[in-house]
């Protein structure tokens, strides 16, 4: 249902606004300039199938996005060697969220809103408060290179797509961990080790967040300490969106990228016909409410659910 | 004892589909008794206390006459206004909140609702407990009580609240009526606790109030105890003064005649067959160092009242609850009994069936498929760790032909089908294991009577094929029927064994129950 809606929305917004909505370049500008908002998404769906909600994963990215920046322009690291640390950093932050919440028995929702929060900070530190530009011209051309006049950015997001969707429905880790999501004590006693597997997801998710970070800072060249926290509630506005199509009432790979896509659409053809910026605050939060509602109750969706009710 | 009854429960019967829990049975009370209801598993005294709580409804034709004034059945909560105050086995307290927090679970014992003063709350329940002589501190929580203190503190809260229902019945205090009914809520209590809990009890009956308490402790029953109606199967099968009854007598009523052959059969000769489970000095929380062997092709019963320990052992072995000592063979190979997992002992070819299908048996909104499989994923392990599609399907087809789920549609989500057949399901997945070894606990609960046949059906011809099957059930008749081998557990411990024409279900009622060598 949800592909049918985005081309509705499409068609609304280029009938509204031909001269400016549909043209190649916006379709293209959409798709490339959302991949961040796409992986940084996709980042939620390991952790969120075993029933742990990670909220750090956007200051996650935002972290790894100023770790990148500032080691490459300021100490004149290659570029290379920033990418790897900051993606070592990102999946040390997912494994020490893991600790937190396996090992210290924290709930998941506290453990990654602290450590989020946390990582804010440091980000603040770490750039000075500024915004850090000049990031290499390299890293740039690789991430904004284009095929077919979208970006590269754009492909890998797919790719990484792909890769999850096959994960989460075609491997056997994919099977343990949806059901460690549905019923943790039906999963332990089924041999499935949860606590492993929980632990594992919040570290994926942690690199997934910083390789987010990564495309961020590749996409415009610069990173600032401030605009990644703005993508949590978008992530999980389209996490939640997407559960309610490809595969509905679960959390899933494709959906999450279509669900993206189409608020990504909404909120640029809203900017284009001259709506506010206020708008996209009410539009994100709007559908997140809408989406869960129409998912028969967010409840199936939620945390801790256990077996749910009611064939589908 | 005043000539009239406090209250008289008559004709009282209740089935639940095609199982009678209950038969014309009934209960009278009078002023000022310690009243025992006493029986086995299985025995209704747990639905007649449903029922007289208001939790269910019995059938029609069910009479109460409250001192001869005929009353309708309470309903939901309206017992409080009988002045009726119910104990259950599991106390109902809240072990993070205060004594004093604890003890009006509606609103505050001693301020109006809006204007909260605990400093009136404090003095108004270390009134409450002073006035019954129990030593409590309104300001401790309940986590930091010892479970004698919690049942107590329960009880107390029990009385209580039957004195408020009782206060807008009769203004002046003369002529109560209350009750308070102990289901089970004494299992815990040493004979020191014991002693103390009668006082407190005589304190009320000696207002011209009664207590009932629902048992199965023999000991505790005679010990506490002026009156006692007797259930079995459902009906009434003896009421009468304690001190009459002898413990004989009452362990006859309870479980019935001995039977007539007291020959003991040799258990027949199976020590050639090969023991596939053996369990030496295994301890935990409840149990205290159990051992025991199981053979292949044997189907060994596992049973108990509760609190016996019983229903821990299975989850002991599988490694769900941690054990702190003993050790465990499996088919040749011995652990330590604290190193098991879940998913080490499937490795190994154990399995357990647990007792609550819907929190721990199968995920209702996933496939049959899905849950039938999930215990033995490694097996359809392809290429990048891809599920076998194709390997699946035909086990999973394989396996519900074998237990026979109806419709035969794998694809279909758990909750689609009846609890009969997601009872099926769950052992189509532990099947699908192959185990060596296969435990149950409680296999054929909330499952209907043909459901319940097949089940049996299938662990005979699973142990036929040579698996050993443990069977850990409260159900003394569902033992009696299944089991090759029966061992019975009180206190923390084995106790019988019960084989050839031993293997009785009055017999393991009363190996159950005998408290004479404790």
């Amino acid at each position: 249902m949800l592909p049918v809606v985005w081309v509705l929305l499409i068609v609304v917004f280029s009938v509204a606004e031909p001269s400016k909505f549909f043209t190649h370049a916006d379709f293209a500008n959409i798709l490339s300039s959302q991949a961040t908002l796409v992986i940084l998404s996709l980042a939620l769906l390991l952790p969120l199938t075993a029933g742990d909600f990670d909220l750090s994963v956007a200051s996650n990215a935002g972290f790894a996005s100023m770790i990148i920046a500032v080691l490459n322009v300021s100490h004149h690291l290659p570029i290379v060697l920033c990418i790897v640390i900051a993606l070592a950093a990102g999946a040390g932050i997912g494994f020490i969220n893991g600790l937190v919440i396996i090992v210290f028995n924290v709930d998941a929702f506290i453990a990654t809103l602290g450590m989020g929060t946390v990582l804010a900070g440091l980000t603040l530190l770490l750039s000075g408060e500024n915004t850090i530009n000049g990031v290499s011209p390299g890293l740039v051309s690789v991430v904004d290179g284009t095929w077919f006049g979208i970006s590269h950015l754009f492909y890998f997001a797919l790719a990484l797509t792909l890769v999850l969707w096959y994960v989460a429905e075609h491997t056997i880790t994919g099977r343990r961990i949806l059901f460690a999501g549905l019923g943790p004590v039906v999963a332990q006693l089924s041999g499935v080790r949860v606590s492993r597997l929980r632990w594992a997801a919040m570290t994926l998710s942690g690199l997934l967040a910083a390789l987010a970070g990564l495309s961020y800072v590749g996409t415009i060249g610069a990173a600032d300490p401030v605009s990644a926290s703005g993508l949590l509630l978008p992530a999980y506005a389209a996490m939640f969106l997407g559960a309610t199509t490809i595969a509905p009432g679960r959390f899933n790979a494709w959906g999450t990228t279509i669900a993206a896509y189409f608020l990504a659409t909404g909120f640029t053809g809203l900017e284009l016909l001259g709506v506010n910026s206020w708008v996209q605050q009410v539009f994100y939060g709007g559908i997140l409410v809408i989406a869960v509602a129409l998912a028969s109750g967010g409840s199936r969706l939620s945390r801790k659910s256990g077996a749910a009710a009611g064939a589908n | 004892m005043a000539g009239e009854p406090l209250f008289a429960l008559r004709k009282v019967s209740k089935s639940f589909g095609a199982t009678r829990a209950l038969q014309d049975a009934g209960l009278t009370v009078y002023p000022g008794e310690v009243h025992g209801l006493l029986g086995t598993n299985g025995s209704g005294k747990s639905t007649m206390l449903k029922i007289l709580s208001g939790f269910i409804a019995p059938d029609d034709g069910a009479e109460l006459t409250v001192r001869g004034e005929p009353a309708p059945i309470p309903v939901g909560g309206e017992y409080r206004r009988l002045g009726w105050g119910f104990v259950h086995q599991d106390l109902a307290l809240y072990p993070s909140l205060r004594v004093m927090d604890n003890f009006h679970l509606s609103g505050p014992v001693a301020s109006p609702p809006y204007a909260l003063s605990w400093r009136r709350e404090y003095r108004k329940v270390s009134e409450i407990l002073e006035r019954l002589r129990l030593n409590l501190d309104p300001r401790e929580t309940v986590d930091r009580l010892a479970q004698p203190q919690r049942a107590l503190l329960a009880i107390a809260r029990a009385m209580y609240e039957a004195e408020l229902g009782n206060e807008g019945h009769q203004a002046d205090g003369t002529n109560p009526r209350e009750v308070l009914f102990l289901d089970e809520s004494t299992v815990s209590l040493e004979a020191r606790d014991r002693a103390e809990l009668l006082r407190v009890i005589r304190r009320m009956t000696a207002r011209g109030c009664a207590v009932v308490i629902v048992s199965h402790d023999l000991g505790e029953v005679r010990e506490l105890t002026d009156r006692v109606t007797v259930l079995r199967d459902g009906r009434v099968v003896g009421t009468g003064l304690t001190a009459e009854l002898s413990e004989g007598d009452l362990l006859t009523l309870v479980a019935g005649s001995m039977p007539e052959q007291q020959v003991e059969h040799e258990p027949p000769d199976d020590s050639s067959a090969q023991v596939v489970l053996g369990v030496a000095d295994l301890v935990g929380p409840s149990v205290g160092g159990v051992s025991f062997e199981c053979r292949r092709g044997e189907i060994l019963g596992l049973t108990g009242l509760a609190g016996s320990g019983f229903d821990e052992i299975p989850y002991l072995l599988y490694g769900a609850v941690r054990a702190s000592a003993g050790q465990v063979v499996l088919a040749g190979d011995e652990f330590e009994a604290r190193w098991l997992r879940p998913n080490r002992a499937i490795r190994l070819g154990l399995c357990l069936v647990p007792g609550d299908r819907r929190q721990q048996g199968v995920v209702a909104s996933a496939t049959v498929r899905a849950n039938v499989t999930l215990p033995s994923l490694e097996r359809y392990r392809g290429v990048l760790g891809w599920v076998s599609r194709a390997r699946e399907d035909r086990d999973a087809a394989a396996s519900t032909t074998r237990v026979g789920l109806v419709p035969p549609d794998y694809n279909a989500p758990v909750s689609a089908f009846s609890g009969g057949n997601q009872q099926k399901a769950v052992l189509a997945k532990w099947f699908n294991t192959v185990p060596k070894m296969l435990m149950l606990h409680e296999p054929t609960v909330g499952i209907d009577v043909r459901a319940r046949a097949q089940v049996h059906e299938l662990l005979r011809t699973a142990a036929g094929d040579g698996q050993g099957i443990l069977c850990v059930s409260g159900d003394f008749e569902q033992l009696e029927q299944l089991c090759d081998r029966v061992l019975v557990m009180r206190k923390g411990r084995i106790r019988a064994e019960l084989t050839g024409s031993r293997l009785t279900k009055s017999t393991i009622a009363r190996e159950s129950m005998n408290v004479s060598d404790d």
